[in-house]
């Protein structure tokens, strides 16, 4: 296989050998340190545009299964690792790491020295690289350093958000249909008591969820506690939502900075001021976060990965959560009036979660449908059902 | 949560001695808990009756007692000392048992004791097998279809509910003791039994066997807040049926996707919550290969050898946090001192691979039964990291000290195909040979997979490294070979030495043509957290990559190198050398470095030393990270033989041996120089020769006249020694001997049956130090190390001056700075030298602990320019007369091992030691007895004597002591007849190839409660002994193959000393006994005043 090498602005070169699909590109470059969950992690909307370093050393192990995917496509735009598994003739029919790559047309880097970069990463930040066929010897380096100087922080959520709505039924759990009914009997996550229904079919909510680049497994999560999830456009008007007459209204993650996306925040501040309870994920978080008033900005190197301490103030309790977001919201910014901070980042001590103090509003930082990541934080969309239905009576 | 305030005088119960099963991880968790118990103030007492353990170390906790681990000693010394707080967790299921017992009891709560950690009621959930089952059937975890018996008719009965195969597994046991898989009821039967014996509470579990499925283990941490985290996933390579501790384990899991990995882990968290851990505990699973279901296997709510590797492969010191969490802290106010910066409260995350590979005694036992099954059968085991599967595991193998670098053994190499395929179909402690055989052999990945279930990643990955070794091997010479594959073969881990030997060049020649390529050693950190945030602890790995984070200091430096995998005859007590060298060196503060891939130790605890390099002891990674270091010096001599073994290569490098030179080594056990240096200074030896074939040996021994003892040079622990009496046997010894290659000749000698001494000493190039001599029970012929060894021997003052004379004389011949060990034996009133070893030895932690003489300290210190007047201890023998005893005894593991020998000879056979202290003989002989799990039978009971013709006359006037103590005597035939014809009522007994009643029907029946049998020094292990024997091992009879052992035993069983009634000494107060009445004299023969009994 081919060589190709990463480069950075200062110079730096990493050589490593080609594999996916064979094409040059240039990236936001971060890394990851979950240790399972590639496909997960190369689906997820949030990832779109970044070449992601993961820490974990081998990758690939076990093959591919596209029914894990978060979203229809992969959005990473290159993949670093230090080694890569083959699989061939797979009892459970996983597809080859290499071949995955190749057939959805993302670029890989093998062969690299993956924790020299997230030194370098952690200790000047993340930072825009280009990757390039060609050994460190004779690879082009005007055209990487072209390529950088050219790179923009473009807003990204239009490209990932869907154009259209989309509604996902209840008692749905995965890309699998035949799945949907036999949610309800084998549903084991929830631990809040759902009514009774008279039929399986029947949803008890109704969530208008704004998608922003979501990972399916957030949608899951809902369907399968019998939310009926219909998907907007991320720049939907506040009013063709409320038309739905939702009990509910989420806000999904998604990529870049949440300060593109102004046009949301001025439907967010409507939508938070319903009344009906709304709850955020990562960038959904910050975007109500802004909409209140509150200030983010960009971490060094961001959090990426499944082994993040957050503490929620309340419970004193601590919870390992899933990862991955390059803002944060600033706590001091947070109207104190309107909010409180409601779970904070163990390690560096960030806000991971807030709580309007005069609406049923809530949001986390992190991922509590993990996929890939810890489950231990689900017991947030129970908590999210049970404002939905404590409004409805 | 604050610092609990509800107890103030903690005791911390040790695992005991060194078992299959309960090795090293527990000091090492110990020692954590220890430190850090101290940390927060509170007052610890410790009780061990291991003395090679650091954690018995002066300094580690604030009294110790190395005791007897039995009920009623500890219930006197938690009283004792008013012990208001116990924790349990730390001492492996031993410390787990007791803490148990002391709660279920009622004990703790009548004295206002408070068990620390895990409550009782949610042990008894984790380690009760039905109410195990119950607690999962609550949380709805899946369990494997099984239930408990207490009788064999439950056994069949439930088998047959249940299905065949089916797995019993004993309740309360370590390391699976007594368990096993059956195909058959006749099969079960036969295992049941021994595994209700085994239990403590006579419970097996009868469960279905699910082979095949794969075995993934994690080790989760809870506080008494209800937080909880995992530390890490294992994934063993072997699937379910081996016994975790026998398997090849790697971590992180590598071949689960993140929808297995998160249920299992989800599964492990709500486990700990349901059984309230507060502390550690570990939850094994087996899941299914391909449909992705699951079942719990067990849980430890405890430390464990697994916590202890999930420690050292995450850098997360399970132990000190499970400690503080005791303490009453929670997750999130517990510092990670790795990082410095995050706290307790995070799951690490690690950006390399984690092998660790068992280290199995069948190089010892031969003839062992080397199938693998749910009963462990490993004594130690090495660790390895590195950035990939393929260097990682070439990594580990080296480390395992076998004689070979990669997977390629001749002796599978041999193997006919239909043999090979003979060999897949069982776990054997080799499998991972077999199977890359197969593979070399054009087996495809898909057939071996089949066979036997081992996941194809790690089949793939011994494929690549199968392939990259044929490749080089059918490269005539190193320009051969493509650029491409020789980096892919140091990207692999094929040392310098192994690509060398593959194209028969020197490793020079590939050293540099490595270097030329600036493909050069580099190394990474161990940080918890893949570099996200930056970390303080230098604890490093290698590999070839370009950047280098171990970059050197300025600071003066030396390494330590370790002692590698505990095994038979290096065990513990080399580590503990080890880390009081690298702690003296800090003191006088240099850098100390040690090189050392023991998972399960106190050296390779990331703040033992200033840097730790987890690396193979080889001559190429040793010189690897001597070249980045370049440290001042190097210290060979506490790491046992691995480390002796480096010395000529480091010597040979120039750099400084701090120490007895590498020169003087080799004139110590080259057999030439060593006979010309006794000649020099005077000294007998027993007179001998070396050999190298079969003729030679027997006109050697013709000349000697028999018996003689025979050994192979350069050899620790006795490996391969062996008392022959005839030709016969010479010539058997001699072909089983030539079966490896032998480097280096044989030793014959004449055997002489005389008292063995023994010294450690200290050297400083003028003057010796001797903390004291220390005497052999068993007469020469029985391994040092297997003996019961007494402190101080009470020999006459010639020849007390004698040895100090030649250990002086010896110690300046061979130029010692540092530690010397000496062996003696005293034969017709001479003192003959048998073994001199210019190092640390297995007696130094013991010896140092009584007499108070820190020796490895003093022995650094001085190999670093310090000379013994610097220190209050004098010179010549320190404790000369002390009115004191203290008596090792050594612990085997026979029950573990089928189809070993249990008799002693000249071959160490034990696994640990325990130490009796006291100021009688009496009382230290018996806590020693006691302490070493010797069961004493009941007056009444059957004791079945068996004894070879020379011993006869011996046993009549013991026979006698026995009967009058009340024991009803059995023999058989010869031995019968001999006791009635001196007058003592025997029970004749039939032999086993009678038909029954005969030995086998009584001992199977209960009557015969110990056993004492000695046999002929014979080589031929087949035989109506051996089997004999080994019926009383596994049904628990004490079994006594040394009449010199029996009249300690008869001397304890005379006293009636029960363990209620023995005084517990403090160690600081017993060394300071010693300190005082070192030198005062007392008459030959005459005991210390104190001494209600005399010595024999």
């Amino acid at each position: 296989m081919s060589k190709a090498c990463l480069i950075f602005s200062d110079g730096s070169i990493y050589e490593g050998t080609r594999f996916g699909a064979d094409r040059d590109a240039v990236c936001e470059v971060v890394f990851a340190t979950g240790s399972t969950g590639y496909v997960e992690l190369l689906t997820d909307p949030s990832f779109c545009g970044q070449a992601v370093t993961l820490t974990h050393p081998i990758v690939g192990n076990y093959g591919v299964f596209e029914d894990v995917s978060e979203s229809e496509r992969l959005w990473v735009g290159a993949l670093i690792i230090r080694d890569l598994t083959e699989v061939e003739g797979d009892e459970r029919g996983a597809e080859d790491f290499d071949a995955y790559l190749k057939r959805n047309g993302v670029p890989g880097l093998y062969g690299v020295d993956t924790r020299e970069i997230v030194l370098k990463i952690r200790e000047e930040g993340t930072k825009v690289g280009a990757i390039l066929s060609g050994e460190a010897k004779n690879v082009d380096m005007d055209a990487a350093m072209e390529m950088i100087k050219a790179y923009d922080a473009r807003h990204l959520v239009p490209e990932v958000s869907p154009k259209e709505v989309t509604v996902y039924p209840a008692w749905h759990q995965g890309w699998d249909e035949n799945k949907i009914n036999s949610a309800r009997q084998t549903n084991k996550r929830s631990d809040i008591a759902l009514p009774q229904t008279e039929s399986l079919e029947e949803k008890l909510y109704k969530v208008a969820f704004l998608d922003f680049g979501a990972k399916k497994n957030i949608i899951w999560n809902l369907t399968m506690r019998g939310c009926e999830v219909l998907a907007f456009p991320w720049d939907t008007d506040a009013d063709t939502i409320l038309g739905q007459k939702p009990d509910g209204i989420f806000l999904s993650n998604g990529p870049g900075n949440p300060e593109h996306c102004g046009q949301a925040i001025e439907e967010i501040k409507k939508l938070i001021e319903t009344g009906i309870p709304v709850m955020g994920i990562c960038l959904g978080h910050q975007l109500i976060s802004l909409a209140l008033g509150a200030k983010t900005h960009k971490l060094k190197y961001g959090h990426r990965g499944a082994n993040h301490p957050v503490k929620e103030l309340e419970s004193n309790r601590i919870y390992i959560t899933s990862q991955n977001h390059s803002f944060v919201v600033e706590e001091d910014s947070l109207p104190s009036e309107r909010c409180v901070v409601s779970h904070v980042n163990v390690n560096d001590g960030t806000v991971e979660g807030i709580r309007m103090t005069d609406k049923p509003v809530f949001t986390v930082q992190y991922h509590p449908e993990g996929a890939p990541g810890p489950q231990d934080n689900n017991y947030l969309f129970d908590r999210f059902i049970a404002l939905m239905r404590d409004s409805k009576h | 949560m604050p610092k609990r305030t509800d107890v103030s005088r903690v005791m911390v119960i040790g695992s005991g001695p060194i078992i299959i099963g309960q090795a090293a991880e527990f000091d090492y968790a110990g020692t954590q808990a220890c430190r850090a118990l101290k940390q927060e103030n509170f007052f610890v007492v410790l009780v061990n009756s291991n003395p090679a353990t650091i954690m018995t170390d002066p300094g580690v906790a604030d009294k110790i007692y190395i005791e007897p681990l039995n009920i009623d000693v500890i219930k006197k010394i938690l009283l004792d000392e008013k012990i208001d707080g116990l924790v349990g967790m730390l001492g492996g299921q031993t410390g787990l048992n007791f803490s148990m017992e002391l709660a279920e009891s009622g004990f703790l709560d009548e004295n206002g004791i408070i068990l620390m950690g895990t409550q009782a009621d949610g042990i008894k959930r984790g380690e009760d097998r039905e109410d195990f089952r119950e607690a999962m059937l609550r949380i709805n975890e899946p369990c494997i279809p099984s239930s408990t018996a207490m009788s064999i008719d439950d056994c069949v009965r439930i088998a047959n509910d249940i299905g065949y195969p089916i797995i019993v597994r004993p309740a309360f046991t370590l390391g699976g003791t007594g368990g096993g898989i059956a195909a058959t009821e006749e099969e079960m039967i036969e295992i049941a039994v021994v595994g209700l014996e085994a239990s403590r509470v006579h419970q097996v579990l009868i469960e279905k066997c699910i082979a095949g499925w794969k075995e993934i283990e994690f080790e989760a941490v809870r506080d008494a807040n209800g937080n909880k985290v995992t530390i890490c996933s294992m994934e063993n390579f072997d699937p379910v049926g081996v016994h975790t501790g026998d398997s090849i384990v790697v971590a992180p899991a590598q071949t689960l996707t993140d929808h297995e990995y998160q249920k299992l882990r989800t599964s492990a968290l709500k486990i700990v919550e349901e059984l309230e851990i507060v502390g550690g505990c570990n939850v094994q699973f087996a899941l299914h290969p391909t449909s992705g279901e699951y079942a719990v296997i067990e849980v430890n709510p405890r430390l464990s050898r697994s916590s202890a590797l999930a420690s050292k492969a995450t850098g997360y010191p399970i132990a000190k946090v499970a400690s503080k969490i005791a303490c009453g802290y929670t997750l999130d106010e517990i510092p990670n001192e790795v990082t410095g910066k995050t706290k307790a409260c995070f799951e690490p995350a690690v950006d390399y691979i984690v092998v660790k590979i068992p280290k199995f005694p069948f190089d010892k036992f031969v003839k062992a039964k080397k199938t693998l099954g749910t009963q462990m059968k490993a004594t130690g085991e090495v660790m390895s990291i590195s950035n990939n599967f393929e260097s990682a595991l070439m990594k580990a193998i080296r480390s395992l000290e076998l004689g070979i670098m990669g997977l390629y053994i001749p002796t599978i190499n041999q193997l006919s195909d239909e043999e090979l395929f003979q060999h897949l179909c069982i776990v054997e402690d080799k499998r991972l040979f077999y199977l890359s055989e197969a593979i070399r052999r054009g087996q495809t990945i898909e057939y071996l997979y089949d066979l036997t279930k081992v996941d194809k990643f790690f089949l793939n990955k011994l494929q690549h490294l199968v392939t990259v070794e044929e490749q080089i091997r059918s490269c005539n010479t190193p320009e051969d070979i493509s650029e491409q594959l020789f980096r892919k073969a140091i990207y692999y881990g094929f040392p310098d030495a192994y690509i060398a030997k593959l194209t028969n060049v020197t490793t020079d020649i590939i050293r540099d043509l490595r270097k030329s390529l600036k493909m050069n050693y580099s190394y990474k950190m161990v940080d918890t957290c893949a570099g996200e945030y930056t970390a303080i602890t230098p604890y490093y790995y290698s590999t070839f990559d370009k950047m280098n984070e171990a970059v050197r200091t300025e600071r003066k430096k030396v390494i330590v190198l370790g002692s590698g995998p505990i095994r038979i005859g290096q065990g513990i007590e080399f580590d503990y050398c080890c880390v009081h060298s690298s702690w003296a060196l800090r003191d006088i503060g240099y850098e100390s470095i040690i090189i050392n891939n023991n998972p399960e130790t106190v050296s390779t605890d990331y703040d033992t030393s200033d840097r730790l390099y987890f690396e193979p002891l080889t001559a190429d990674d040793v010189r690897a990270v001597i070249e980045n270091e370049k440290p001042d010096g190097c210290i060979c001599q506490f790491g046992g033989q691995t480390a002796i073994k480096l010395i000529k290569t480091i010597s040979d490098m120039g750099v400084t041996i701090f120490g007895t030179s590498a020169d003087m080594v080799d004139a110590a056990e080259d057999r030439k120089r060593f006979d010309k240096i006794l000649e020099d200074c005077n000294i007998k030896r027993p007179e001998g020769s070396t050999v190298f074939t079969v003729e030679e040996a027997l006109s050697l021994a013709e000349k000697l006249t028999y018996p003689v003892l025979v050994r192979p040079s350069y050899v620790l622990g006795g490996q391969g020694m062996a008392i022959v009496t005839n030709n016969d046997e010479m010539i058997e010894y001699m072909r089983i001997i030539n079966l490896v290659e032998q480097e280096h000749p044989i030793l014959v000698d004449k055997y002489l049956r005389g008292v063995e001494l023994e010294v450690d000493a200290v050297c400083d190039g003028k003057n010796i130090l001797i903390p004291g001599i220390m005497e052999h029970l068993e007469r020469a012929g029985v391994h040092s190390g297997d003996s019961i060894s007494i402190f101080p021997a009470y020999i006459p003052e010639k020849v007390r001056d004698t040895i100090i004379d030649y250990t002086r004389k010896l110690s300046l011949a061979l130029n010692v700075i540092g530690l010397i060990n000496i062996q003696f034996i005293l034969f017709n009133d001479e003192v003959y030298v048998i073994e001199v070893n210019p190092r640390s030895s297995r007696t130094v932690p013991y010896i140092s602990k009584v007499t108070g003489i820190p020796i490895v300290d003093v022995a650094t210190r001085i190999m670093m320019g310090a000379s013994l007047s610097d220190f209050s201890f004098g010179t010549g023998l320190y404790a000369r007369y002390p009115w004191v005893y203290a008596i090792k005894a050594p612990v085997f593991s026979f029950e573990k091992l089928h189809d070993v020998d249990v008799s002693l000879g000249p071959e160490m056979k034990s696994t640990g030691e325990v130490l009796g202290l006291s100021v009688t003989y009496a009382e230290a002989m018996f806590k020693a007895i006691l302490a070493s799990g010797f069961k004493f039978p009941q007056k009444g009971a059957g004791v079945l004597l068996t004894v070879k013709d020379s011993d006869k006359s011996d046993l009549v006037p013991l026979a006698d002591k026995l009967l009058a103590l009340g024991y009803e005597l059995y023999a058989t035939g010869g031995t019968a007849n001999y006791l009635n014809r001196y007058g003592i009522p025997t029970n004749s007994v039939r032999k086993m190839e009678e038909a029954a009643p005969n030995v086998i029907s009584y001992i199977s029946e209960g009557k015969i409660k110990m056993l004492v049998n000695t046999e002929s020094n014979s080589t031929v292990m087949i035989n109506n002994g051996f089997r004999l024997r080994r019926k009383c091992i596994e049904h628990g009879v004490p079994t006594i193959t040394s009449l010199d052992t029996l009249v300690a035993v008869i001397d304890c069983l005379q006293n009636q000393t029960q363990p209620k009634d023995i005084k517990p000494y403090e160690l600081g107060s017993f060394a300071d006994i010693v300190r005082s009445t070192r030198n005062e004299i007392v008459p030959m023969n005459e005991a210390p005043p104190e001494n209600k009994m005399l010595k024999k």
